[in-house]
């Protein structure tokens, strides 16, 4: 039932840190939501802040997957893939600098 | 947050940004700007992607290594597809759109029956070729990626297409792995959910920076409606046989891609 430990992400258990992040943006989206239907006007710009907080902690998951890929690639020799990773990384951020 | 729950479920189930839904139900029902549609979609794509690539029972279907090496063709598509976009008008581009989705409808229902896996633990499988428990069969079953050049020019035409079209790779990009380079049904939706939830960054940030994205709360209902619909979707394809998986994408090729091109 299990596939090859060589596979980074087959791997069942997740690693921790994008963990962390999808459950911090949870959270806070979560707060953000209930804040935002039960006060008023008020409260606008709290909600404002724990929305984006949490979008950006979700945003960072599939980034700190791909570092993850990038960095079991390099460990276990395989460094054409982690190259593969490291460039699509940086035409990542190219593309984001472009469009911002 | 319903409509966040039925993209997250397509997303899951057949490896779609779901966004295809999800922008005309935010869009033309909820009457939101498009930009503002389109931005909010992108993120549930995002939070999609997320949930996959850390959800146990979906990480076994991803293929880390073949998500890499074409994400790297994807992502210079999506590049490409911003400078094409001044040079096409809507209506060549959703022809386009159209056409190719109908093909590879076609292609996919011609080989609905042909399963990718190989049942021999010992055959070797390849650089790219990656092995899981498949329930389909009961046991662990590997598979091998076929024609990689073709593989990686199709991930390049999703990057086009994504960024021209306004859709996500993925509705090109599952059948044509799928049907052409050898890639289970499954393996290719888990690793074209990574690969788009990545594309899909870069658009994030810049509808966020360009100020597209101003409902918090609505903004926290569909991320979170998605990341439901997510696990639905996971649970509903552990018990669906890969048949049904297939035709279901079938059915909304033809129906996207006629839609196309009746309407463009």
């Amino acid at each position: 039932m299990t596939s090859p430990p060589d596979l980074p992400l087959a791997d069942p258990r997740p690693p921790a840190l994008p963990r962390i992040a999808l459950f911090a943006g949870v959270a806070l989206l979560s707060a953000g939501w209930v804040v935002g239907l039960a006060g008023g006007d008020a409260s606008r710009s709290v909600v404002r802040l724990l929305v984006d907080l949490g979008l950006a902690a979700v945003v960072s998951v599939p980034i700190l997957s791909l570092v993850g890929v990038m960095t079991v690639e390099w460990q276990r020799r395989r460094r054409a893939f982690a190259v593969a990773a490291a460039v699509v990384l940086a035409m990542l951020a190219l593309n984001a600098l472009w469009r911002g | 947050m319903l409509a966040g729950i039925g993209a997250g479920t397509l997303g899951a189930l057949l490896g779609l940004g779901g966004g295809i839904f999800l922008v005309p139900m935010l869009d033309v029902v909820l009457g939101l700007p498009f930009r503002t549609a389109a931005g909010i979609s992108l993120m549930t794509v995002v939070a999609t992607s997320s949930f996959v690539s850390l959800d146990a029972n979906s990480r076994r279907f991803v293929n880390p290594r073949l998500a890499v090496v074409l994400l790297t063709q994807t992502v210079l598509g999506a590049s490409l597809g911003r400078l094409l976009l001044p040079l096409l008008s809507d209506e060549v581009s959703g022809r386009v759109f159209g056409v190719t989705a109908l093909v590879v409808a076609l292609v996919m229902l011609h080989r609905l029956r042909r399963r990718n896996v190989i049942l021999d633990p010992l055959a070797p499988l390849g650089r790219l070729g990656s092995r899981f428990f498949d329930p389909d069969n009961g046991a662990d079953v590997g598979y091998r990626v076929d024609r990689v050049p073709l593989a990686m020019a199709l991930a390049l035409l999703a990057g086009v297409i994504s960024t021209v079209v306004g859709v996500g790779g993925g509705i090109l990009l599952v059948p044509a792995l799928n049907s052409w380079c050898g890639v289970p049904m499954r393996a290719a939706a888990a690793t074209s959910v990574l690969m788009i939830g990545i594309t899909a960054v870069p658009g994030v940030i810049g509808h966020y920076v360009d100020g597209y994205l101003t409902l918090p709360v609505l903004e926290a209902s569909a991320v979170l409606g998605v990341l439901t619909g997510s696990r639905l979707g996971f649970w509903i394809a552990a018990y669906s046989r890969v048949v049904v998986l297939k035709l279901l994408m079938a059915v909304i090729l033809i129906g996207v891609g006629g839609a196309y091109l009746y309407f463009t």
